[in-house]
């Protein structure tokens, strides 16, 4: 068809098509990799374009010093702390607002109110007894009083879960104030109304087993993107809180062990001669856990019920909060862990009920975890990492953490049991990093902590020989992704609106990370960007955009296009294989050319002979003879070219392929992935070819790809390792495979 | 999570289930009173048999109005999720699907049962609770 002709051919099915159907409207920029200038704030002197603290960061400084005293037979906790805070903002603040974490088990509290219940038809009588008849448990802190350094009343306002105290005049930059507050509460049987603290009681020998966390008014952050914390605390969304350094004295019975955040200051004084001897000999030993405190010694000490008292006394500094457990029941083992040039302490307290399992396994995952985080991230900074053994609980704070896990009745313990535990000590000692020292805030962004922390966890997991991985891998993630898009939001959405907390905040952003690092940036880069996010703020509070901003700068790699789908979408990945043509080559083909004319003048050489076609096996031009693997020495002009232009060494060095396909692959998910693609051979052996994400930039529905291979290709495989969430695998395969059925 | 999809070829109803196996050991103890290690090394036939009298004996389908028998066909781990596959077979066609589920409801009186649908293209989906255990999907 010549030019003209062409053109003339062409107007009246324009004028048909405006007449059939009006004209499109035109549209904004709607590719998936656009730049995120619509969703992510404008980087400023606070953070930089670069994902790092700026110039004028700045962060706040909160020190404690607090006298506590716990009245074990009433479950109570008395406290009397002098907070001193410290003004590095610019601007001066009129007031400071704190929070009271443990009025959420008010009863005012407006948690309970912020669900909907329907009518449980049956019930069993302890929970009807509990919801209908029992008055509530009267949790929440008593204040007694807020004082200013002199010892004078400062005016304060509670607001459920948070606290203002009105300063006389503001707190200006670079000030301080220091202030007083005297509180107590009555501690939760945690296994009985819930919490991330509390005590468990032991029914058999009548005591209790302390996890004291959120204990004390804590002052809430202030900073540069959200001014103060003004969101309570609902349940979900844990905290945010400055850093500081902390003077801490507990009194407990002269019975209890007792371990807390910080270092222990009066060791002679609490510890018996024999436990100060293990303690040294645990300082010096590498290889295994050396016992402080012996199951003989703790079951002796549950029986006591001491009047008398012991005070313990712990300062820690540069700590974001402070935990603290003790009971009689305590065993305790500690082994030393060398990082770099220093020496750091793994610690765990469990009662009998945890043995054997924890003898033998907590302390040596706690090093483990340590030195396995340290490797990715930078020598754990603090002194010590405790394990204490609390049924039902998984919770963390700076130095110390709680963690579920024991023997049965019949002192068996199932497999899943034991890597429970032993997957919970690493993701709890773990948060040490994310969020106590990388202190991203969880009440706004709860996959900031936990996704970066899954997400090592399994790379702790990996390194510990036949540990079954379980959450956090792309295959595992595919089944919530796959789910009904009503049940489902974007990772980047707050804390307390999240519907399934474990898929959308835990494994979700753990599985992205490892396509990141497996499938779209390689180890070596994102393991550098990583390590460059974790070292930039460290100690310091980042937000979403500091961490995508730092993948980035650090590694070369534009990510926009994963953040904004995996991230702030609720995409999935699906790609297919859509159509295969297999092609011959001839020397005969449909003659003229029907685009030669229609070239650019630029390219238009290209389309001069001598030419070989790239035929299909039905076309009739095709000859019986070359529906095949090609034969060069068959294909007459081809043959010749090759004859004239290369020497006989050169022609040896030349590929030889014979087989040629051009593949069509379709992508009905939304998210964009590299193309991995998996080419089986007759003689079964495989080739993977990659193609980067940005093949779909063009074409967000479908790609095309030739293959020329030596073999012949009986199958072709997309995504064959399951490394990128696809949802579903039925179209991943040419020729499509009949799916094993379970069914049938 | 409960996956029913209709397979029109083979007439034949796919039901999947997916559930934790802390949930699952605990609802099938305190149903049967016996310690069962359902997933892990120490499981014996017996504690499968417990499992599946608790699942069949909380799951009734009705299909078209009709109640329709469910088959238990087997069972696999999946990290730390119990997946069972069961299905119902000599289904024509599929106008109405309706399905109480009380699994879990014992154990966990804020449960909800998600049971999720795929009929000729059509996905739907419907929420069980203790409150209402019972639902209709219509195509």
């Amino acid at each position: 068809m010549k030019y003209t002709n062409f053109l003339l051919l062409l107007i009246p099915a324009l004028v048909l098509a405006q007449e059939t159907k009006p004209r499109e409207g035109g549209h904004v920029d709607e590719n998936k990799f656009r730049q995120m200038y619509d969703l992510m704030a404008t980087p400023n002197m606070f953070r930089t374009a670069s994902g790092g603290p700026g110039p004028e960061y700045y962060q706040q400084r909160a020190d404690y010093d607090m006298k506590l005293e716990l009245d074990d037979k009433n479950a109570r906790l008395y406290g009397v702390e002098t907070i001193t805070y410290y003004n590095n903002a610019k601007e001066p603040l009129e007031f400071l607002w704190l929070q009271l974490d443990q009025n959420q088990s008010s009863r005012e509290s407006l948690t309970p109110l912020s669900n909907s219940v329907s009518m449980q038809t049956q019930q069993n009588v302890s929970t009807f007894t509990n919801n209908y008849l029992k008055e509530k448990f009267d949790g929440g802190f008593k204040i007694d009083y807020v004082r200013d350094a002199k010892g004078n009343s400062l005016p304060y306002t509670i607001n459920h879960t948070m606290m203002r105290v009105d300063l006389p005049q503001p707190l200006k930059h670079k000030e301080k104030v220091s202030f007083s507050i005297k509180w107590w509460y009555n501690i939760n049987n945690y296994r009985l109304i819930g919490g991330r603290s509390g005590y468990e009681h032991f029914e058999k020998d009548g005591n209790n087993l302390y996890v004291l966390a959120q204990f004390f008014p804590r002052m809430a952050v202030y900073n540069d993107v959200e001014g103060w914390q003004n969101m309570q605390f609902w349940g979900s969304g844990e905290f945010a809180l400055p850093f500081g350094n902390y003077n801490v004295e507990i009194t407990v019975p002269a019975d209890h062990f007792l371990d807390a955040t910080g270092v222990l200051q009066n060791r002679k004084e609490v510890y018996t001669p024999e436990q100060l001897k293990r303690y040294e000999l645990a300082t010096r030993t590498y290889d295994k856990p050396v016992l402080i405190v012996t199951q003989a010694e703790a079951e002796a000490a549950e029986k006591g019920f001491s009047s008398k008292k012991k005070t313990w006394k712990f300062r820690a500094e540069n700590v974001r909060d402070f935990g603290i457990s003790t009971s009689r029941k305590f065993i305790c083992d500690a082994m030393a862990v060398k990082l770099g040039s220093r020496d750091v302490m793994a610690v765990s307290l469990y009662p009998k009920e945890g043995n054997p399992l924890w003898e033998e396994y907590s302390t040596r995952i706690v090093a483990h975890t340590l030195k396995t985080y340290s490797k990715y991230t930078f020598d754990y900074p603090y002194p010590k990492a405790i394990s204490v053994n609390a049924e039902d609980q998984g919770m963390e704070y700076p130095m110390i953490c709680w963690n579920y896990g024991r023997p049965d009745e019949n002192g068996v313990t199932p497999d899943r049991i034991k890597w429970g535990m032993m997957g919970v000590i690493i993701h709890e000692v773990g948060h040490n990093y994310f969020p106590m020292i990388v202190n991203s805030d969880e009440r706004q962004w709860t996959w900031m902590d936990e996704g970066l922390n899954s997400f090592l966890e399994v790379l702790t997991k990996m390194e510990w020989p036949d540990f079954p991985i379980g959450r956090g891998t792309p295959k595992q993630i595919a089944q919530y992704m796959a789910g009904d898009q009503s049940r489902l939001e974007p990772i980047m959405t707050n804390s307390e609106t999240i519907k399934q907390f474990g898929n959308n905040a835990y494994a979700k952003p753990a599985a992205g990370l490892m396509i990141l690092r497996e499938t779209i940036m390689g180890r070596e880069l994102f393991d550098h960007a990583f390590k460059t996010y974790a070292n930039r703020w460290k100690f310091k509070h980042p937000t979403p955009e500091d961490f995508f901003r730092t993948m980035e700068d650090a590694s070369a790699v534009d990510l926009d296009f994963f953040w904004r789908g995996w991230f702030y979408t609720t995409d999935y990945t699906d790609i297919g294989v859509k159509t295969v043509k297999q092609f011959f080559v001839s020397a005969d083909g449909p003659k003229p050319s029907t685009d030669a004319q229609q070239d650019s003048p630029r390219r238009r050489f290209r389309a001069t002979g001598p030419m070989v076609y790239m035929l299909e096996g039905s076309d009739p031009i095709l000859k019986p003879e070359l529906k095949g693997a090609l034969d060069v020495k068959n294909i007459q002009p081809l043959e010749e070219y090759l004859q004239k232009t290369f020497t006989a060494q050169e022609r040896e060095q030349l590929k030889t392929p014979r087989f040629f396909y051009q593949v069509t692959f379709d992508k009905p998910g939304g998210l964009v992935m590299p193309l991995i693609v998996e080419l089986t051979f007759a003689d079964g052996t495989t080739q993977v070819q990659k193609f980067p994400a940005q093949i779909w930039r063009m074409n967000d529905k479908e790609v095309t790809r030739t293959f020329a291979t030596q073999k012949e290709v009986v199958k072709i495989t997309v995504d064959p390792r399951e490394e990128t969430a696809d949802i579903d695998t039925a179209n991943n395969t040419w020729p499509r495979a009949e799916a094993k059925s379970k069914f049938d | 999570m409960y996956q029913l999809n209709f397979v029109p070829e083979k007439q034949m109803l796919q039901i999947t289930s997916r559930i934790f196996l802390d949930d699952l050991n605990n609802a099938v103890e305190k149903k049967s009173g016996e310690k069962v290690y359902l997933g892990e090394s120490l499981e014996k036939p017996r504690h499968e048999q417990l499992m599946r009298d608790y699942l069949l004996a909380n799951m009734s389908l009705r299909i078209n109005q009709k109640p329709v028998s469910i088959e238990f066909r087997t069972k696999e781990v999946q990290e730390d999720v119990m997946v069972c596959y069961f299905r119902v077979t000599g289904v024509a066609d599929i106008k109405s699907l309706w399905m109480r589920n009380k699994n879990l409801f014992d154990l966990e009186p804020d449960q909800q049962n998600i049971i999720q649908t795929q009929v000729r293209g059509q996905k739907k989906a419907m929420l069980l609770t203790a409150g209402s255990p019972e639902d209709q999907i219509n195509y």
